[in-house]
């Protein structure tokens, strides 16, 4: 496309329409290159057959894919007669039109969005062809975004998130009216003692929780709601094991009939066990928790004789549970009824013990994430209750240090393939570095674990025509251990460069500078470096002023663009308000298509 | 023959006896600068002629010298009926003589004494070291940092040449720093209208300026006792033989205060997180004297440790205000702790800064700042999540 893409945009749509379409009778290469042109003798009419060429343009002549559209349509031959041209809106009955003097020519003025099909034949001439232009309706498309408003803590205004559509080819003025919240205060109770705890309000709009913390003696809390309705998640701590202190989800309510509410929750009910190993020795310190949403249970940690017991409410879980050196395992349809269950974790698996040591510099301390290439159908046998024992899966998920030396702990894992990340303490030559490892059985293995430097992603950034664009700002987001986020601004040719570690794959965030009225980018890059270019499409400006509930201007609050739908937390485009509370974020315009507003991020 | 004529006419007559005019010059101001004017104001009389009948005339001579003075670069002199102006351009003493003249030639003379000397510089009433760059946010002056310095008000220099003489003079203006705190090496270097040029090694306490009205930089150093120093500056005006100096403008300075995090999301707490979600965590504004949330310079340092875990691990080259944390790498049921500290131009590293702010095991670190109220702020905060 590159060839195309330089002979400017309304000869590119034309060769486009003109390369996909081209011909009838099922051969389009027959009327390409060369052959498209002068068709003097009826002979040559007899197996050449019109090439339509369709050119869209906007009001003001320039190329366009939406409407309203002006299409001319032209076949390129002379010394034609007879000409019969029709127009055809998607499935609607086609429409003559009336050619030019020629009989090569027509105009049509397109308002629907849609397939436009011209058709052409002649009395003399080439035999009849088609071709057909898609037309979108940029205006019609909109996007919903999630404007999540966090003013700084000090102004003890609760974030809030705001709806807004943008609509295609449109900027959009938006201002952010913060409300002061609504004082919720209450009380924890656990069985009808105060008790300490997070208490968070889960909105019921994907909008931002409100959580407070119970105070450890009165068990008091307060909590700043927004309108609309919450559910109440009471997670007390769980001050002894024996206490109960299950955590409790409370059913929908409005904002107002929260407050001042007292919640005191049963605190659950046991769930007790054992936890030993594949040779049925106990496993102290072993921890096991359990899940429903977003319902938690209490804690359970095992003693030195393998038992636990955890409390948690009457519901249908899924049980996670694990220990060091022994992998992760879960189970899911872990009934607890109103009286408690038993619940046996019997590790059948059988592991190999791993020894190693990482080489290069910055060796002691450095951090090594372990964990398992591929999940492990079975890692221990669940007994729930008086039931059949299941079989659990589960996987590795360890994180250790290495010693001065840089040798591993000690250390027993199953057989079977592993991904291992080393992150050397800094400051070091050497950066993150990711293996692919395998241990096998009967062992032992020995892992050698050679850093590895840092090598350089080379970015340009190009925005719409192909201008380099200056001053934006990426951020390259690693997403494997703990992660590393290196940052660079591009210089006046569009580029810079970022030291990135080897074995991490990146999430690039490309923020333009808000002058260049482009749109903003995040997109996911394969680890190992080199050169990438990221094209910038034209954005949509949403602007507008945080406003506090007294309606002035809030500076320093920042702003940021989520996906409405799909709850995502990460944010698509940040900024922060300005002195006179004036934030502008740039979003891509969704009326160059394709664009969800970050659903599939 | 004349005597028989005498005799025969009975009478001698004889013209009448004319008399000296006086003249002399009252004491005055008898001492100026050079340039300055003087009048000499001569009081005359004559017996014949009245003080009317007497012209005045004048004579200057340098004492002590036999050079003929010239009338251009010495001396400028104009007469207003017997009184004289006259503005000598050479330090010296010199004679005035002033010498009247009668209608029938009688002649006396007066003189006095004339001390001409150099002026010294001299500034304007008020006259002062101004600083002219802006205090950081709390309003002090960033010891470190470069300042600039002006003259608020003017220096000028009585003294007079006239234009194409030999004895033009010219002031020459020096910035000098006096006084600077312990261990401080500061420096004075020009300002180009925008930016400080930085300092060489020919950098010093001087500073030559070519006019009066130009800026100067201090550069400041760091402090290394106390958190405030105060450095005094003057400015010398010399006229190739005096110097006059402005009183010393002191400027103090502060030490760079910590940054300070006025807000993070969520709050910072102890929450129960799902180990299955990405745990994102924001830090939502951010204060410093002299670094700025809005363009990146103030920094952050997220840490992560493990109960488990005997000390804070740093996340590596992360130093955006938003974190996100896998808790799928950790353990069922672990406790994670994960912390935040801003950063600034002083403190890059907090494993390496001199002054560690608190005890690694605080949650919240408050430190005293300037910057906000109740001058007391977070330098870090901590997040513990239990993963269920």
């Amino acid at each position: 496309m590159r060839e195309v893409e330089d002979m400017g945009p309304r000869a590119a749509l034309a060769i486009a329409v003109a390369v996909a379409l081209a011909g009838c009778d099922g051969n389009a290469n027959s009327n390409g290159g060369g052959d498209m042109g002068i068709y003097p003798t009826t002979d040559l009419a007899a197996v050449h057959c019109a090439v339509i060429t369709i050119v869209a343009t906007d009001g003001m002549g320039n190329a366009t894919t939406s409407v309203p559209a002006t299409l001319d349509a032209s076949v390129n031959v002379v010394g034609v007669s007879g000409a019969h041209w029709s127009v055809q809106h998607d499935g609607d009955p086609a429409v003559a039109l009336q050619p030019d003097s020629t009989g090569t020519r027509v105009q049509y003025t397109a308002e629907l969005p849609g397939s436009w099909t011209f058709a052409v034949s002649f009395d003399h001439g080439p035999c009849p062809g088609t071709s057909f232009v898609n037309l979108t309706n940029a205006q019609a498309m909109q996007v919903d975004y999630r404007f999540r408003v966090l003013p700084p803590e000090s102004t003890s205004i609760p974030l809030k998130d705001f709806k807004v559509t943008v609509s295609g080819g449109a900027n959009k003025m938006q201002d952010l009216h913060l409300v002061a919240g609504n004082d919720t205060p209450g009380t924890l109770e656990v069985a009808g003692a105060p008790a300490p705890g997070e208490v968070r309000f889960i909105s019921d709009d994907h909008g931002p929780d409100a959580v407070a913390f119970a105070n450890a003696t009165t068990g008091l809390f307060t909590a700043v709601l927004g309108d609309g309705t919450y559910r109440p998640l009471l997670i007390p701590t769980a001050t002894a094991p024996a206490i109960p202190r299950a955590p409790h989800l409370g059913m929908s309510q409005d904002s107002s009939a929260l407050r001042n509410a007292v919640f005191d929750i049963p605190g659950g009910v046991a769930v007790s066990g054992s936890v030993v190993d594949n040779t049925a020795a106990a496993i102290g310190g072993a921890r096991v928790v359990m899940r429903t949403g977003d319902l938690p249970s209490g804690p359970g940690t095992s003693d030195g004789t393998g038992a636990f017991t955890l409390y948690a409410e009457p519901a249908t879980y899924t049980m996670s549970f694990g220990a060091t050196d022994w992998p992760e395992g879960s189970v899911d349809g872990v009934v607890v009824p109103a009286g408690g269950t038993s619940a046996s974790v019997a590790y059948t698996i059988a592991r190999v013990p791993v020894g190693g040591s990482v080489t290069g510099d910055s060796v002691s301390g450095a951090r090594v994430t372990i964990t398992s290439h591929d999940a492990i159908a079975n890692v221990a046998d669940v007994t729930i209750g008086g039931g059949a024992p299941v079989h659990a899966g589960g996987r590795v998920a360890r994180v250790l240090f290495t010693h001065a030396d840089g040798s591993l702990p000690p250390l027993q894992l199953p057989a079977g393939a592993y991904d291992v990340i080393v992150e050397p303490p800094g400051p070091s030559m050497n950066g993150l570095t990711a293996f692919s490892l395998m241990v096998t059985a009967p062992g032992p293995t020995t892992w050698t674990l050679p850093l590895a430097p840092p090598v350089s992603l080379a970015v340009t950034v190009t925005g719409p025509g192909g201008a380099a664009v200056k001053n934006a700002r990426l951020t390259a987001i690693e997403t494997v251990g703990l992660g590393a986020a290196p940052n660079c601004t591009t210089d006046l040719n569009g580029k810079c460069t970022l030291t990135v570690d080897k074995g991490a794959p990146l999430s690039l965030l490309v923020e333009p500078s808000g002058l260049d009225k482009i749109s903003g980018t995040r997109l996911s890059v394969p680890a190992g470096g080199g050169a990438l270019s990221v094209p910038l499409g034209p954005g949509i400006q949403v602007t507008g002023v945080v406003l506090s509930p007294s309606n002035t201007p809030v500076a320093g609050v920042r702003v940021e663009a989520l996906c409405w739908s799909c709850g995502s937390p990460t944010p698509l485009a940040t900024a922060l308000s300005d002195a006179n509370g004036v934030y502008r974020i740039y979003l891509p315009d969704p009326g160059l298509g394709g664009l969800d507003g970050g659903v599939t991020d | 023959m004349l005597l028989p004529l005498l005799a025969s006419s009975g009478c001698l007559y004889l013209d009448g006896l004319n008399h000296q005019p006086s003249i002399s010059i009252a004491d005055g101001i008898t001492s100026t600068n050079r340039g300055g004017m003087l009048t000499i104001h001569p009081i005359v009389n004559d017996r014949e002629d009245g003080p009317k009948g007497v012209t005045v005339t004048y004579r200057m001579t340098l004492a002590g010298s036999t050079t003929p003075l010239d009338p251009r670069c010495d001396y400028d002199a104009t007469a207003f009926g017997n009184d004289l102006s006259v503005r000598f351009f050479r330090a010296g003493i010199y004679e005035v003589t002033a010498i009247a003249d009668d209608t029938e030639h009688g002649q006396a003379e007066a003189s006095v004494m004339v001390t001409i000397t150099d002026a010294p510089p001299v500034f304007a009433d008020m006259s002062m070291i101004q600083q002219t760059s802006t205090p950081d946010a709390c309003g002090y002056n960033p010891a470190g940092e470069f300042l600039t310095l002006s003259l608020a008000g003017s220096v000028s220099d009585a003294d007079m040449t006239p234009a194409g003489c030999p004895t033009s003079e010219s002031l020459s203006y020096t910035w000098r720093v006096t006084d600077w705190p312990g261990g401080a090496k500061p420096v004075l270097t020009a300002f180009d209208g925008t930016s400080c040029a930085p300092p060489t090694a020919d950098s010093g306490k001087m500073l030559v300026v070519p006019k009066q009205d130009a800026q100067v930089c201090l550069k400041t150093d760091p402090l290394v006792v106390g958190s405030s120093g105060m450095y005094r500056v003057v400015l010398d005006v010399f006229d190739g033989k005096t110097t006059a100096s402005t009183p010393p403008g002191a400027v103090e300075v502060h030490a760079d205060e910590p940054p300070c995090i006025t807000g993070v999301s969520p709050v910072a707490g102890s929450y129960v997180v799902d180990r299955t979600q990405l745990q994102l965590f924001d830090v939502e504004g951010a204060q410093d004297d002299r670094d700025h949330f809005v363009d990146g310079s103030i920094g952050f340092v997220w840490s992560v440790r493990r109960d488990s875990d005997a000390t804070w691990t740093q996340v590596a080259n992360w130093r955006i205000p938003s974190f996100q944390l896998d808790p799928s790498s950790f353990g069922v049921g672990e406790i994670v702790h994960v912390r935040v500290e801003a950063i600034d131009r002083s403190c890059t590293d907090p494993a390496t800064c001199a002054n560690v702010a608190c005890d690694p095991s605080v949650a919240v670190c408050m430190v005293a700042s300037c910057v906000t109220y109740p001058l007391k702020c977070a330098k870090w905060k901590t997040w513990d999540l239990e993963l269920r």
